[in-house]
């Protein structure tokens, strides 16, 4: 899992940076599009541009060739067909009309071919009509020359036959004079008269022959009619020699003109003749003219065709470009669709599709399915589906985190639930409202409840019910109250006797959420071993106790004399001051004390050791305790010749006065007996908010591996016999349980031969107007004088040593031996006792309790009490908690029981000051 | 006077009678003597055949062979009246009298020979039909056509020669019929069909006399037809049918004995061969069975002249047709040309 987080990860931070695909795709689909749009556009008007210029050259080129080349085609046709009018012409005036005409039709043409020049007719082409056309002119002038010639010899021919008729009629004039009576008479024989006839019919003949001469087709024809001309002629010259003379001169002479009329140079025939080859002239040319026309109309067609071709030909080409243009448009236009369309399927398969996928990817993912995320490509969308990876796999390795822990916590509660199930104890647990949230078989097995009995969210009291209306509990009464104790912890554990028997024993805990765990064990062995334990125990409390009450006993018993026995030594010293035996006195009363000291020491010990000993902490003034102990010690000190000094301090404590007082002691004593020369220093050294009290000395010093074990019990230095009197080894394992209680660890520094230093590190204490106690407490006992004491005390010994001390402290003791003694007669005398001060064991019916109250009750509930005893046992401790006493071991120290006294007095004084105010 | 009103009457009595008393024996030689000169029916603008120049004399072969007919049956080559005909009036011009004599480019079938009441009176030329195409079309053979329009002339025999040459052929070819030669020659320039077939003679001539740009025009290798071409006669009159086919094997044995205009005159008779001689001189030969004269050949030969000069006058290298005598050269060159024996 961690792997896969890795890799999931390290891509995702370097894929972090975002791409831009789908904006550049977007924008080069877009700039595509555009462009598409662009070359559509420029096509479309290049298409247009085409259909214009087509149109421009149809309507600017094209239409004026073609209509030039048509009117020259026309023009060419009507001018061949002016022709055969021309050649029909009859007239002068006709031909002039008709050659007119012709000339405009040149003229046009003429034009019109000079037209062509500007549809890109060649020169030499238009040079080639020009030449047609002006050989057509020529033609023209030349066929109109030989149609005027034409009409010219038809005139001559009209004019000549009409001379002819005149001469034919002169002839006939003559001839019909002639032949008339008179002239018959002039001598003309009758066969010269038929010889005229016959003449005149030959001439009539020949005049006949020259008529027909008109309607001569063909030139052959003419020649053989002027033969026969010729011969009727030369018949008529016959005839006319046979005529008389002057008649055949006369004749002659009107025939000269004729005959140069007929066959002269100009005459008839001549003519005819000419009229024939100017025919044939004529039609010559006009065969030419024809032939020239039609090569002209030959050239003229092929110009004309070659431009209608050119233009058909420019016109198919602007039509192909155009309908190219066209293709190319709409190929590009389908195109520019069909690349939309790619691009729509381009962003629709990159993008849009993608997205779809991506978000039904989502989709599945959302609906749990582990699709795998398309990453394909390199763009946004792949950005999002890295995001998409990155988010699933994040879930995912959460998922499988949960799932992990959840299989763990599975694990764990199934683990849980097996070791609980499988657990000896039966377990249940409850919520903060006291309903079941499981239990195991076995606490069901133990209480045997049923499954439907356990079902979780039933209620404690429920259960509680069951069991007791069951008769299931031995003692079902207490079983409630006794739940009751276990839940509010009052009692840790409880154990509980079921009705068949079994024990069990319930272990109750409140968890942190406020619910509650309940261990339920079935201790039958346990209890068994207990059984078997306990007896034991009782034996072994019993030896101990035999040992204790010996102890007590013997210490009590033991106390009882060497209290009195300190008592007495006391007024001995007194009385033996000024006596010879005063030394001795003094010696016996050191012995005492050095007795004393160690049968105090040890019944200390073995108060300690019963847990007797609490310790009263409060705040004070170290200094006095330090000076106290000084001036104390510095006697036996200035006896061994050791300078023993405490450095003065201001410092405040926290603890307990006495057995810190007890401590030093005991680490000054030491100090002192182990040290021969030199000096020992108390002194006091700041330690944040500890002091640390030492007692340095130039002594011995402790070998490193007696460190330890000089604070057991009993323990001698080896050395000790040198150095005189020694205790019995309890100092400094009192020491130590001293400082054990007092939570102030004791630290030991040591150089063996040099010297040792024992300190103590105690809390500093606040400042407060205790100062003047210590001060009080140290000041002696004369304050106590006038106050009264009540005493009571069995022990006659010591109630008189008690007695006789605190009369010489000036106080008024009232003293009773034992309690019947204390009659409310001799109470009711006593006036505003301080205190009263009772022994603890006073006889087998009365109890110092007792006493406390009888004499409280004489005078006041908070009358103080002073409990003295020598029994170490917890019961005169618990008697004096429970009394609101003070408690005293004897042997009672005087010292003690004074500053004791002054404390009670200074508390009643405090407490009528207060009154006094109020 | 009398005499010449009293000799009509009786010619048109022998006239009427001779019409009355046979159909079959008209003689068209009497008829021309009478008028004085021969109708001969020509082509109108055929190059090569019968044009006249700019001086309006007749010129061409046709001409020539209808000048040698006159020469001898009327001793003038002048004596000609030309009669342009189109190729559709042509017989029924000479079936009406019109004409006494049809030398027009007339093909020589069995149709026309036996159905229309003529006679070929031989074969003056041996034409073919060819394809003339414009060079633009880009063609090496008329089989390379593809949907383009032939012209041909209605009433020759071009179009069903060219009919079953498509047809024979499969050619993918669009036939556009035209009345006249001339049309057809104005069709085909003015680019209304693609292609023209005719005789090659006509087709030349054509180009020749007709045509701008002659060098824009293919005639393409293919022969549609042999097309015999002669002078036809109705078939009433073997006397003149004879006559005309005599002419004309005249000029051939006149080539053949390299007799022409320029030597006839300067003729050694006696070095001569026995038939060139019998051909000068007509000796021995029963001329008047023709009612010709002895000298109807020399004056022929002396006044149109020999095939070999007819032909070069107009289709040889000076002509502008350039043709190469091909098949028609004599029997005795390898051409088809072939004369009976002048005996």
């Amino acid at each position: 899992m961690r792997l896969r987080s890795d890799k999931g990860l390290n891509p995702a931070s370097s894929d972090r940076k975002s791409h831009y695909g789908i904006t550049i795709r977007m924008f080069a689909g877009l700039a595509t599009m555009m462009v598409f749009t662009l070359i559509v556009s420029l096509i479309s008007v290049n298409t247009f541009r085409g259909f214009q210029q087509r149109f421009d050259f149809v309507t600017d080129e094209g239409l004026p060739t073609i209509i030039t080349a048509s009117e020259l085609g026309q023009h060419s046709a009507s001018l061949v067909a002016f022709a055969p009018s021309l050649l029909a012409a009859r007239t002068l005036q006709a031909k002039e009309t008709i050659l007119l005409q012709i000339q405009d039709q040149n003229g046009l043409m003429s034009r019109s071919i000079s037209k062509l020049s500007a549809v890109g007719i060649s020169a030499q082409q238009i040079e080639h009509l020009n030449s047609y056309r002006r050989e057509l002119d020529g033609s023209f002038r030349e066929l109109g020359e030989r149609v005027s010639q034409q009409i010219e010899r038809n005139g001559q021919q009209q004019r000549a036959l009409r001379r002819l008729a005149q001469f034919r009629a002169g002839i006939y004039e003559q001839t019909d004079r002639l032949q008339n009576a008179q002239e018959v008479g002039r001598g003309l024989s009758s066969d010269q008269a038929r010889q005229l006839q016959h003449w005149v019919n030959q001439f009539q003949g020949l005049v006949i022959l020259i008529n027909e001469t008109a309607s001569i087709e063909h030139k052959v024809i003419l020649r053989r009619q002027l033969s026969t001309y010729r011969q009727q002629w030369r018949n008529l010259q016959m005839t006319t020699a046979t005529l008389p003379a002057e008649v055949a001169g006369l004749l002659s002479e009107q025939l000269a003109p004729v005959e140069a009329l007929i066959t002269g140079k100009e005459g008839i025939f001549a003519n005819i003749e000419a009229q024939f080859a100017d025919e044939e002239k004529l039609y010559g040319m006009f065969s030419h003219h024809r032939t020239v026309a039609h090569r002209f109309r030959a050239a003229i067609s092929t110009i004309v065709k070659d431009i209608e071709a050119r233009v058909v030909q420019q016109n198919r080409l602007i039509e192909e470009q155009a309908a190219n243009r066209i293709t190319l448009l709409v190929l590009v236009s389908l195109l520019c669709i069909a690349g939309g369309g790619i691009i729509f399927l381009y962003i629709d398969r990159s993008v849009i599709s993608r997205l779809q996928r991506l978000k039904n990817n989502m989709y599945a993912h959302a609906e749990g399915s582990n699709q795998p995320i398309p990453l394909e490509g390199n763009d946004e969308i792949t950005d999002m589906a890295q995001a998409l990876r990155i988010f699933v796999e994040t879930i995912q390795d959460r998922e499988e985190a949960l799932k992990t822990t959840r299989n763990q916590a599975k694990k764990a509660e199934d683990l849980l639930m097996d070791a609980i199930e499988s657990a000896p104890e039966g377990f249940v647990l409850f919520d903060q409202q006291d309903n079941l949230i499981l239990c195991n078989t076995q606490y069901q097995a133990l209480y045997g409840f049923s499954d439907e009995q356990v079902k979780p969210g039933t209620n404690l009291q429920q259960l509680l019910d069951l069991l007791t209306n069951g008769q299931q509990i031995a003692e079902p009464e207490n079983y409630r109250q006794q739940r009751e104790a276990l839940k509010e912890g009052r009692i840790s554990s409880l154990d509980l006797k079921l009705a068949n028997g079994t024990w069990l024993s319930l272990l109750e805990k409140r968890t942190d959420r406020g619910g509650t765990v309940g261990i339920h064990t079935r201790i039958n062995e346990r209890k068994l071993a207990e059984q078997v334990l306990r007896s034991a125990m009782e034996k072994a409390e019993a030896a101990d106790q035999a040992k204790s009450k010996f102890l007590a006993a013997a210490s009590h018993d033991l106390r009882q004399p060497l209290h009195a026995m300190g008592l007495f030594l006391d007024e001995l010293t007194q009385i033996a001051r000024q006596q010879d035996f005063a030394g001795l006195v003094a010696n016996i009363n050191s012995a005492h004390q050095n007795m004393s000291q160690m049968f105090g020491d040890i019944l200390d010990l073995s108060r300690l050791d019963a847990g007797a000993v609490t310790p009263k902490l409060q705040h004070f003034e170290l200094d006095s305790l330090l000076q106290r102990l000084s001036s104390e010690f510095s006697v036996t000190a200035r006896e061994k010749g050791l300078d023993l000094r405490a450095v003065s301090t201001s410092v405040r404590v926290y603890s307990d006065p006495a057995m810190l007082e007890r401590i030093l002691r005991n680490f000054i004593a030491n100090a002192v007996r182990y040290t021969v020369t030199g000096r020992v220093l108390i002194g006091v050294r700041r330690q944040g908010a500890h002091i640390s009290i030492e007692v340095h000395d130039s002594g011995i010093g402790i070998p490193a591996d007696q460190r330890e074990v000089i604070f057991g019990e009993f323990y001698q230095c080896d050395s000790s016999q040198q150095h005189g009197r020694s205790g019995l080894g309890l100092g400094l394992a009192i020491t130590d349980q001293l400082a054990r209680l007092l939570e102030s660890p004791v630290q030991l520094a040591s150089k063996e031969g040099h010297g040792s230093c024992f300190s103590i590190r105690i809390p500093i204490g606040l400042a407060s107007a205790s100062a003047g106690d210590t001060k009080m407490h140290s000041g002696g006992s004369a304050l106590l004088e006038g106050q009264t004491l009540i005493l009571v005390e069995n022990d006659p010994q010591v109630l008189q040593a008690m007695s006789q001390m605190l009369s010489r402290w000036g106080c008024c003791v009232e003293a009773f031996y034992g309690p019947e003694e204390l009659t409310s007669q001799r109470l009711a005398r006593i006036a505003g006792p301080l205190a009263l001060i009772t022994d603890f064991h006073l006889d087998k019916n009365t109890t110092a309790e007792q006493v406390v109250g009888l004499v409280r009750g004489a005078f006041s509930a908070d009358l103080p009490a002073i409990i003295v005893t020598a029994d170490t046992s917890s019961e005169p401790r618990e008697v004096a908690a429970r009394l609101n006493a003070s408690l005293l071991t004897k042997p009672v120290r005087p010292g003690k029981l004074a500053a004791l006294l002054r404390q009670l007095l200074r508390q009643s004084q405090c407490s009528d000051t207060a009154v006094k105010v109020l | 006077m009398m005499t010449k009103t009293l000799f009509r009457l009786l010619t048109g009595l022998v006239i009427s009678v001779g019409l009355f008393s046979s159909a079959l024996q008209a003689s068209t030689l009497n008829d021309i003597r009478d008028r004085g000169y021969l109708l001969c029916g020509v082509g109108i603008d055929d190059f090569g055949f019968a044009t006249r120049n700019k001086q309006g004399v007749w010129q061409g072969f046709d001409v020539d062979f209808c000048r040698a007919v006159a020469t001898a049956a009327l001793q003038d080559p002048e004596a000609v009246q030309f009669v342009p005909l189109d190729s559709q009036s042509r017989f029924r011009a000479l079936a009406n009298n019109e004409i006494d004599l049809l030398i027009r480019t007339t093909t020589w079938t069995f149709a026309r020979d036996v159905s229309l009441k003529v006679h070929f009176a031989g074969t003056t030329l041996h034409d073919e039909q060819v394809f003339l195409a414009r060079k633009k079309l880009n063609l090496s053979s008329i089989h390379e056509v593809a949907g383009s329009r032939v012209c041909v002339t209605r009433g020759t025999t071009s179009l069903g020669n060219l009919q079953n040459f498509i047809a024979a052929n499969g050619l993918a070819l669009e036939v556009m019929p035209v009345e006249t030669q001339a049309g057809r020659w104005q069709a085909f320039l003015q680019q209304q069909c693609d292609l023209m077939t005719s005789e090659r003679s006509d087709l030349q001539g054509g180009l020749l006399g007709l045509v701008d740009d002659p060098e824009r025009y293919v005639i393409l290798p293919e022969v549609v037809s042999r097309e015999p071409l002669g002078p036809v006669v109705r078939d009433d009159d073997p006397q003149w049918f004879d006559l005309v086919r005599w002419v004309i094997a005249s000029t051939l044995i006149a080539e053949h004995y390299q007799l022409s205009r320029s030597n006839i005159e300067q003729l050694d008779i006696s070095v001569l061969a026995p038939e060139a001689r019998r051909l000068v001189t007509g000796e021995g030969l029963p001329a008047e069975a023709l009612a010709l004269d002895a000298r109807w050949a020399f004056r022929v030969i002396r006044d149109v002249g020999s095939y070999a000069e007819i032909y070069a006058r107009n289709f040889g290298r000076g002509s502008g047709f350039a043709m190469p005598r091909g098949k028609n050269a004599l029997w005795s060159q390898g051409g088809l040309l072939y004369a009976p024996p002048l005996r």
